[in-house]
């Protein structure tokens, strides 16, 4: 190791280190983490269901309708999604303030509590996408629908990581921006 | 051009045989309609090696003096040096740097990351400043043994006691050899007997690693291991206290 390696900056951590850090997270906290996969799946669920559902929900309605009528209800089930997971992740967030601030005492950068905050919560989307997928092709199929599972697949999942950048992303920036004081003060 | 070079140059080097330095430093907060003055006025400076308690009833000012040490919070006005660095100069960045670097703490809540265990939790300040995962283990276990926890790498802290949770918490302060430590009533959450042992261990190594030591706390047992006391009350300093004085009082 040479003298550059001392003084060369760490803008990111290495995945390992992150993906090691968010898994143990993951598994300690088990509780909270079971309501965000939770509420992601059950909208998955109801999207993918109702997919392949919809020649069966609307066979009387003229063909025109049927997919205004399922776009507005798969955006009812995305809108339900995005607050049910955001509201969960501001929940752990907030009780995450006090490591937080730990960690930024000792040196870490808005950029690193960033980056643990958001891959944690894509890999828990991206869980409750995949799971919404299994039980909602379940539905589906059980009741007599049909469709393109390999096409529900890439959208569940794409679905999932959106709901969760978009529910990730303000939360956790708020949270890294944080001082160190700030983050040691908050009492959640 | 490294970073510290870099801040080297952008700040004015004050002379380093002081470790930390003050002038006039403020710190007011508004709360509503009032202004609190937290810090008004404190003007000190700590040499290297030294071992420093800063003492004072709660409200007098304390933490916050300390976070203003700590480069966790800027002051209202007024100068504060760290090793010869002007904090005030610091971008969000460098600040960051400067805490990962030069700084150690030790809280009075421990604050261990509780998803991570002993060994990791003192390797992280070694991986926040990229120190190569091997090296950081290796130098996590020295500082681990060294504190007595040899047998206890891999614990999560709640399987640790209070006073095993603050060793490693001691262990970690000093992961990037900081000019620093700065403990913030450490032995506030701790019995007589642990308490006591933490301040021994932080004198032993405060005498081995030579690094300064600052703490505020209001646990007289402190004063023995003090090479001086600094009294604050009301945001000033009320008195500076040497050791050897404290004792010739105590021997008439």
């Amino acid at each position: 190791m040479g003298f550059d390696r001392m003084v060369e900056e760490k803008t990111v951590l290495s995945l390992n280190e992150a993906l090691y850090m968010v898994f143990h997270s993951i598994r300690l906290r088990l509780g909270r983490i079971v309501i965000v996969i939770v509420a992601i799946t059950a909208s998955i669920a109801y999207m993918v269901s109702l997919e392949l559902l919809a020649k069966v929900i609307a066979s009387n309605m003229p063909p025109e309708a049927i997919s205004t009528y399922t776009l507005m209800l798969s955006i009812t089930a995305i809108v339900v999604a995005i607050a049910g997971t955001m509201n969960s992740l501001l929940i752990m967030i907030g009780e995450r303030y006090h490591e937080i601030g730990t960690m930024k005492s000792f040196g870490a950068r808005d950029i690193h509590i960033f980056e643990l905050l958001l891959l944690e919560s894509l890999i828990l989307t991206i869980i409750g996408g995949f799971l919404g997928y299994l039980i909602g092709l379940g539905i589906g199929y059980a009741l007599g629908g049909s469709g393109d599972p390999l096409y529900l697949l890439g959208k569940s999942i794409a679905v999932s990581i959106g709901i969760g950048l978009v529910a990730t992303i303000y939360p956790s920036y708020h949270a890294a921006k944080l001082s160190p004081v700030e983050a040691l003060r908050i009492e959640v | 051009m490294s970073k510290e070079a870099i801040i080297e140059t952008r700040v004015v080097t004050r002379k380093l045989e002081y470790v930390v330095e003050t002038i006039d430093l403020k710190k007011y907060y508004k709360m509503g309609k009032f202004i609190v003055k937290a810090l008004d006025g404190v003007t000190f400076t700590i040499k290297r090696r030294e071992y420093v308690s800063i003492m004072g009833p709660s409200g007098s000012g304390k933490t916050t003096l300390f976070n203003m040490i700590g480069g966790l919070d800027r002051p209202t006005s007024g100068k504060i040096y760290i090793d010869g660095v002007d904090i005030a100069m610091l971008d969000a960045y460098e600040l960051a740097w400067l805490r990962a670097n030069k700084i150690g703490y030790i809280f009075q809540t421990f604050n261990l990351i509780p998803v991570l265990t002993a060994l990791e939790n003192v390797m992280l300040p070694m991986i926040f400043v990229g120190t190569p995962y091997d090296q950081a283990i290796e130098r996590a276990r020295k500082l681990l043994e060294q504190v007595g926890l040899g047998k206890f790498l891999h614990h999560k802290p709640y399987e640790l006691s209070g006073g095993q949770q603050q060793r490693v918490a001691v262990a970690r302060a000093f992961a990037n050899n900081p000019s620093i430590i700065l403990a913030d009533e450490p032995t506030g959450n701790l019995d007589l007997v642990t308490g006591l042992n933490i301040i021994k261990l932080l004198k032993k190594l405060n005498e081995e690693a030579g690094v300064t030591i600052v703490t505020a706390t209001h646990d007289l047992k402190m004063v023995d291991v003090s090479d001086r006391i600094i009294w604050i009350r009301d945001g000033k300093i009320e008195k500076i206290e040497l050791r050897r004085d404290i004792e010739a009082v105590v021997e008439e």
